[in-house]
């Protein structure tokens, strides 16, 4: 059978998943990068015994880099840091190889190794490190301090001077705008990418859909004719259980019924006893046989509903019940019952049931007393019997309704476990809900409702 | 089955059911004129005088047909529709003895013209009683078309 998957919508998590991965390779170019400056720092060292400058000032940007990344990992600051530290490289090698001219395009290379992090803003540290020390540099250079080695120039006129400012901003600003450009042209691939997948995902869903829809009308189709072929054999099943199981009981009881009258005087008390008990017990399973014929033929009965006089249904059972058991010692007292809407036969037998089962666990009560009656109002009434018979322990409540399910032995109330399985049904049926509630020897209530 | 006047044919095709029916018949001594087929075929045989049943072409028709429903070879339904296609049979009352209560079986029986249908009581003591109270109706009660046939076709005569 297909079933429809429908993927999680995916939104700028899929971003922080590139630049994410964008983020780890350009961290691991940069360790590379770093040993090659570093290292080139150790190299120049030799030219003007620069050693000191070379450890310190390089082992002291490579500190502040991995300690930025150590420390707060999360962060971008390192990549600043980063940015900065370039920079001062180019200073230093600078100083290291005494003004050198073509030193001062290291800061070229530094802006262009930022670009892999797609980041515009990283060229700035690296700019006001370079405008900071040209500024400090020259000014101290051009004041007359020695030692400063910022340039070979004697002299720097104006034309050099804006040359020099024109190149580096526009080396600084284009690799900037790279880094930029390139970022939303990531961007802008990734919401490309996801825009299709949405949309084939969303062709592939309807075509399924339609799928579905051809194949359920066949579908249907087939299990209707299943089920009906189902339905018939169950009729079948039970028409086999109806005459085939009842007659060869009823063969039973009746020759029994034979022996124990004209064989009284042949038998002797224990064969006797043997006989009547052969015969209840065919008797049992006839009533068993019967209760689940009217029970599995309850879940094909359509509903017949009428406006129900319940008074009257009451009434009917109650008398029909006396009829049945004139020395009932049972009082029974039934309130104002209203009218309501149910299958008339089926609810009358739903009171069968509740009323001969009231009487029957209150018979060993002194003062059998049954209350019947409704609560509510019209449409929603909960009709309830109260008697107060034997009763039940509440923790088999969930057992009640159950088929075969018992919660007194057959020797103290007689019974097959089919008549509350038959009484639940039929509330169900009508949409209602059946429940109870009872005290071990001081009685039990019941309570439906039916819609 | 020498006896020319039978009062009942009882198609029953379980023997032991067939003979309690019997035993509670005897109760109220309606079993003297009984003649006992056990299946659908053998049933229509006999109402319609054929096979080894030939000899009874000229003989009265049963008073009452006591028919089950489900019968070997030819089921108790059929019986019924063949018996009431015959001018011959189709104004012998019929009483469906069924273990089924199913409303199908009810519907149809009385539609095919049965003229009651009885569900044999699971209860020994209500069995036999049900079926006095048919076999007394039935054979002291109801006034019977195939006597008076018999009488008319011996005025004839």
């Amino acid at each position: 059978m297909e079933t429809l998957t429908i993927q999680p919508s995916l939104g700028s998590s899929h971003f922080d998943e590139f630049f994410r991965e964008n983020k780890e390779k350009s961290d691991k170019l940069m360790n590379y990068f770093l040993a090659i400056f570093f290292v080139s720092g150790l190299l120049l060292a030799p030219f003007y015994d620069t050693w000191l400058v070379a450890i310190g000032i390089g082992g002291m940007s490579l500190l502040a880099y991995y300690s930025a990344k150590l420390v707060l990992p999360k962060s971008n600051l390192y990549q600043y840091i980063l940015s900065a530290a370039l920079g001062i490289f180019m200073a230093q090698y600078i100083y290291q190889m005494h003004g050198l001219f073509e030193m001062h395009f290291i800061a070229f290379i530094a802006s262009a190794i930022l670009i892999t992090y797609q980041n515009w803003k990283l060229q700035i540290p690296l700019t006001l490190v370079v405008v900071a020390h040209h500024a400090t540099f020259a000014y101290l250079q051009y004041a007359g301090y020695d030692k400063v080695y910022f340039t070979q120039l004697d002299y720097m006129s104006l034309q050099t001077f804006i040359i020099h400012v024109i190149l580096a901003a526009m080396i600084f600003v284009i690799c900037g705008l790279w880094a930029y450009q390139i970022k939303k042209a990531n961007e802008r691939q990734i919401d490309l990418g996801l825009e299709v997948g949405k949309l084939e995902e969303d062709k592939m869903q309807k075509e399924m859909l339609k799928k579905l829809n051809e194949t359920l009308e066949l579908r249907v189709q087939e299990r209707t004719v299943e089920l009906e072929t189902v339905n018939k054999e169950l009729e079948g099943f039970n028409y086999s259980v109806a005459h085939d199981l009842r007659a060869p009981l009823r063969v039973i009881q009746g020759y029994g019924k034979m022996i124990m009258k004209t064989a009284v005087s042949k038998l002797d008390e224990n064969e006797m006893e043997g006989v009547k008990d052969m015969v209840s017990n065919a008797k049992h399973m006839g009533k068993l046989v019967d209760d689940l014929l009217d029970f599995s033929r309850m879940g094909r009965t359509q509903l017949a509903k009428t406006n129900v006089s319940m008074d009257e249904v009451v009434n009917d059972v109650v008398k029909e019940l006396k009829a049945a058991e004139p020395n009932s010692p049972a009082e029974i007292k039934i309130s104002d019952l209203d009218k309501v809407t149910c299958d008339p036969v089926l609810i009358k037998q739903v009171w069968i049931n509740l009323i001969s089962n009231a009487v029957k666990y209150s018979r060993k009560k002194e003062k059998p007393v049954i209350e019947i009656g409704s609560t509510g109002v019209n449409g929603n009434q909960m009709f309830f019997i109260k008697d107060n018979g034997a009763g039940f322990d509440m923790q088999y409540a969930d057992k009640l309704f159950g088929v075969f399910q018992r919660l007194h032995k057959v020797t103290e109330y007689e019974g097959t476990g089919v008549g509350l399985a038959l009484v639940h049904r039929i509330v169900t049926k009508h949409g209602g809900k059946i429940w109870a509630e009872a005290k071990t020897n001081e009685g039990a209530t019941f309570y439906f409702t039916l819609s | 089955m020498q006896n020319n006047k039978i009062d009942i044919l009882l198609v029953e095709d379980n023997p032991h059911e067939a003979k309690l029916t019997i035993m509670s018949l005897k109760e109220h001594s309606l079993d003297n004129n009984l003649v006992h087929v056990d299946d659908g075929a053998e049933a229509l045989d006999f109402l319609f005088a054929r096979g080894k049943f030939a000899d009874r072409l000229h003989k009265p028709n049963p008073r009452v047909v006591l028919l089950d429903l489900n019968l070997p070879k030819i089921g108790g339904l059929e019986v019924l529709r063949q018996m009431k296609l015959n001018e011959r049979t189709n104004n012998i009352p019929v009483v469906i003895l069924s273990s089924s209560n199913q409303d199908k079986d009810v519907v149809e029986g009385y539609a095919l013209g049965a003229n009651s249908y009885v569900v044999k009581p699971m209860e020994f003591d209500n069995f036999t009683k049900a079926i006095g109270d048919i076999g007394s109706y039935w054979m002291l009660l109801n006034e019977s078309s195939t006597l008076l046939m018999m009488n008319k076709s011996k005025m004839i005569v």
